[in-house]
C-alpha cells in the first residue's frame, strides 16, 4: 500500500509567482467558497421562527 | 450571615453584613447573560440565513473531534494503526478535524464581512481569533502525534523553524511525549475554555445586526 502511494509520485501543484499550492488544497478552498456563497444566499427558517429586530422577548 | 437570596442580613448589633462569596458568585453568574438568553429559542429576523449555522456546525465538529480523540486515547497507537475499528476512529478524528476547520473558516468569512466586532463585540471577535490560532496549534501537534513516518518527517521539518525563533529548547517537536501531552491536554484545554468564553460572549451581546439595523 505504501509503495503504491510512493510510486504515484508528487501531487500536482499550481505555481503562481511565489504562491505554490496543491491542486487538492485548491479544490477544497474552491468548494469552501461555493459553500460560503450558498450559505449567504440560502434563507433558513424564515417563515416559522423569524422575529423582527428589537421585538424579541 | 446572609439570606438565601444573598441580600444583606442584620447582625446582632444591627450592622448589615456583606453577602457571602457564594451569594456574590451566584449573583454574578446570573448576570453573565441577559435573562432568557443563555439558551434562546427565538432570534431576530436577520438570523434567518444559512451563514449563521456555521458557528454551531464548528461546535458540533469540535465535539466529534473530542469524542474520537478520547477513543484514540483509550486504544493507543498500536490499536489505531492495526485494527479496523482503530482505523475507523483514526479516520473519524481526522475528518472531523477537517470539517471543524472548514466550518470555522466559513464562519470566520461570514463574521468578517459582517464586521461582527461592532457593538462592543471586540472581545467576542478576539476570543474567536485565539480559538482559531489555538486550534491550528492543536492540529499541528496532532500531526506530530500520529506515530508514523509522516509525523517523523513533519517534526524534522518543523524543528528548524521553531529553532530559528529560539523556542525549540522549550517546545521540542522531536519529543513525541511532549507533543502528545500538548495535543491531548494543554491545547485542547485552552481551545475548550476559549470556546466556552466565546459562546458566553455571543449569548451576552447577541448576534451582530446587519449594517443599518443597529439600535
Amino acid at each position: 500500500m505504501v509503495s503504491a502511494v510512493v510510486a504515484e509520485g508528487s501531487a500536482p501543484f499550481v505555481h503562481w509567482g511565489v504562491v505554490q499550492i496543491s491542486v487538492a488544497n485548491l479544490v477544497v478552498i474552491g468548494l469552501m467558497l461555493v459553500v460560503f456563497v450558498i450559505a449567504v444566499l440560502t434563507p433558513l427558517g424564515r417563515e416559522s421562527t423569524s422575529v423582527e429586530p428589537g421585538t424579541e422577548p | 450571615m446572609t439570606t438565601a437570596q444573598g441580600s444583606f442580613a442584620r447582625q446582632a448589633g444591627g450592622e448589615p453584613s456583606r453577602p457571602s462569596w457564594t451569594a456574590r458568585l451566584r449573583t454574578r453568574i446570573s448576570h453573565v447573560v441577559p435573562p432568557g438568553q443563555a439558551l434562546p429559542d427565538r432570534q431576530p429576523a436577520y438570523v434567518a440565513s444559512g451563514i449563521y449555522v456555521f458557528g454551531v456546525l464548528t461546535l458540533a465538529a469540535f465535539l466529534v473531534v473530542l469524542l474520537s480523540g478520547g477513543m484514540l486515547a483509550l486504544g493507543g497507537a498500536t490499536w489505531w494503526h492495526t485494527s479496523s475499528v482503530g482505523h475507523f476512529a483514526n479516520s473519524l478524528h481526522l475528518w472531523s478535524v477537517e470539517l471543524f476547520f472548514a466550518f470555522m473558516v466559513i464562519h470566520l468569512w461570514g463574521k468578517f464581512f459582517m464586521a461582527a466586532w461592532r457593538g462592543k463585540r471586540a472581545l467576542t471577535w478576539m476570543t474567536g481569533v485565539i480559538a482559531f490560532l489555538g486550534s491550528i496549534g492543536t492540529a499541528f501537534t496532532g500531526y506530530l502525534t500520529q506515530s508514523n513516518f509522516d509525523s517523523q518527517w513533519i517534526s524534522t521539518q518543523a524543528k528548524d523553524g521553531l529553532n530559528s525563533v529560539g523556542i525549540g529548547a522549550y517546545f521540542n517537536v522531536m519529543n513525541p511525549a511532549q507533543m502528545l501531552l500538548w495535543h491531548v491536554v494543554l491545547l485542547p484545554l485552552v481551545v475548550g475554555l476559549i470556546t466556552v468564553l466565546h459562546l458566553v460572549l455571543v449569548r451576552r451581546h447577541g448576534v451582530v445586526p446587519p449594517f443599518g439595523a443597529e439600535d
